[in-house]
């Protein structure tokens, strides 16, 4: 399945394991190769077997470790509830990696992941730690029950790490918002994942929108820029998120 | 014996008899990071108007029993910037370049098809006068044997290229597709999608944004083999077939049924690589069955 052409890879991936990590989220491991991908990327996935689904369906990648992808996700729709069943063994047409990233170029940034926002900004966390950058990063959770963070998250990270619940069952009770305007000057590079409420009022909160890289979550039909199934708002008018995007700067991107 | 993929096709010569579909190959280069190219005989581009148009709001796909609707709204740059912006890229994919054009007016079709034909790289000019996911325009002009027929002579005496018409299912096809032909049209092209609804009755309305979407995927494959099938045993004319094709062995069935080529749509973008894996079939298909050419099969179910 290796095209040495191409960066951009599509075969199948065998699942290497799939299983829940807390209450709500899972954690798929597809064994796949060394590739080289930019944190923000994405994957598409299929999740059933035709007529179960049709399309493929976009997951953050997570990470890469011994050529083993990581997805981490939720039960959203048909789509993850059908791939939640998937075994150890089974063979998934995947295509991948697509999309646009984040830039990571500066020295300190302040990682902002709301939910499964967490695998775009996990990758994040990752690369900025293995290049010695300084960070912080702040997850929000409904409830600390949601996900298991110390199986998902390793050690070095984990102490860089402001866990805030909705719930109060962990760490400060709030939104990782509330958590946010602690830590917020004016000035700091901001990378955000989540759900688009929390874009939008992220974007109202922050002093310059320019310094804020987003990841948008949009319903997707190729993935691959052929059918503009998941174009979003911008300046420059309505752009492909799996081709332009996932990541936009927050002036560029344009909320209803 | 040596099989031969090449086919002329509604005028237009072809290396292999595989197409992408219109709306579902983007502008035509953005799969070249994905797949080789080799295996298609052209490329199809998504339809293009005379002015941008930004299409219509989300959500525009959904996934339903066996297929998806959509309702994209043929968002596009406007026939301007597509020669600026993908012209150049088009040209140097050294392959027939069919561009699906649609107007809101015979007089919109006219002036878009005119500048298009000046541009060395484009084939043909694929009409879209059955999309279900507009207002205005499309389909609008294409239920009409009358309007069929006028649009499509005006566009073949003003451009110097094969025009071919792309057309949805309806029970008046043979109709439409004998005004396509009076009018000039070399290709037919059928199906576009069906028209179709999505509703969500919790929340009591239509799903989609632009609520009107089109319905495609492999159910579609029945119903386009039953029109390619009336259309060429009526006319003997050029048939490129479309709808739910999936695989090579879908593809073999379109050619029996009277297709000279198809267009792959939707599945392409679920698996870029069915052009590569339709086009190993149907070799290994045409040496096992001792045929030298796809053409040699048109048409020939005994129904």
């Amino acid at each position: 399945m290796r095209n040495e052409k191409k960066d951009i890879f599509l075969g199948e991936l065998e699942v290497d394991g799939n299983e829940k990590c807390g209450d709500k989220f899972l954690w798929l491991k597809l064994k796949a190769f060394p590739f080289k991908f930019t944190p923000g990327q994405f994957l598409m996935l299929q999740t059933g077997n035709f007529p179960s689904t049709f399309l493929n369906r976009p997951f953050a990648i997570a990470g890469v470790k011994d050529g083993k992808i990581d997805i981490i996700y939720k039960i959203a729709g048909k789509g993850t509830e059908i791939l939640s069943h998937r075994k150890k063994g089974e063979k998934l047409r995947a295509i991948f990696p697509l999309g646009r990233g984040f830039e990571l170029k500066e020295n300190k940034y302040i990682l902002l992941a709301g939910g499964t926002g967490i695998a775009s900004i996990l990758p994040c966390a990752r690369f900025l730690e293995e290049n010695k950058k300084e960070f912080i990063f702040i997850l929000g959770l409904k409830s600390v029950r949601d996900v298991n963070v110390e199986k998902i998250i390793e050690p070095g990270i984990l102490e860089k790490t402001c866990i805030t619940t909705e719930d109060g069952s962990y760490g400060r009770r709030g939104t990782a918002l509330d958590e946010l305007k602690k830590w917020h000057e004016g000035n700091e590079e901001i990378i955000a994942g989540g759900p688009e409420e929390m874009l939008k009022n992220l974007l109202k909160i922050v002093k310059n929108k320019r310094k804020v890289q987003l990841t948008l979550e949009v319903r997707m039909g190729c993935g691959t820029g052929v059918c503009f199934s998941c174009a979003v708002e911008t300046v420059r008018g309505r752009k492909r998120a799996c081709l332009e995007g996932p990541v936009f700067r927050g002036d560029e991107v344009v909320f209803k | 014996m040596n099989v031969d993929l090449k086919v002329e096709a509604g005028g237009v010569k072809l290396r292999t008899p595989l197409l992408p579909a219109s709306g579902t190959f983007g502008m035509g280069v953005e799969l070249k990071k994905i797949i080789d190219y080799s295996p298609l005989g052209g490329i199809v581009t998504k339809g293009i108007s005379l002015k941008p148009r930004e299409g219509n709001p989300q959500p525009r796909i959904w996934e339903v029993r066996c297929g998806i609707v959509n309702s994209i709204g043929l968002q596009n740059p406007g026939v301007h910037e597509f020669i600026r912006i993908y012209g150049g890229e088009l040209e140097k994919l050294k392959l027939p370049v069919i561009v699906n054009i649609f107007g809101e007016s015979k007089k919109e079709y006219c002036k878009i098809a005119e500048i298009l034909s000046k541009e060395k790289w484009v084939s043909a000019l694929e009409l879209n006068l059955s999309c279900p996911n507009v207002r205005k325009g499309g389909i609008e002009f294409g239920g009409d044997k009358r309007s069929v027929r006028e649009i499509t002579k005006a566009i073949c005496s003003c451009v110097n290229v094969p025009v071919w018409v792309k057309l949805s299912h309806s029970s008046n096809i043979l109709w439409l597709v004998e005004s396509a032909l009076s009018g000039g049209a070399r290709g037919i092209v059928l199906l576009n999608t069906l028209p179709a609804l999505v509703i969500d009755i919790k929340e009591k309305k239509a799903i989609l944004g632009g609520k009107r979407g089109g319905f495609s995927g492999p159910p579609l494959k029945y119903i386009a083999l039953r029109d390619v099938w009336e259309v060429y045993s009526h006319f003997n004319c050029d048939v490129i077939g479309a709808g739910g094709i999936t695989s090579g062995e879908d593809a073999v069935e379109f050619f029996l049924a009277g297709a000279i080529a198809v267009q792959i749509g939707t599945f392409s973008m679920i698996n870029p690589h069915v052009f590569e894996e339709a086009r190993n079939f149907i070799e290994k298909y045409l040496l096992q069955n001792n045929i030298k050419s796809p053409k040699e099969m048109r048409g020939k179910i005994e129904c």
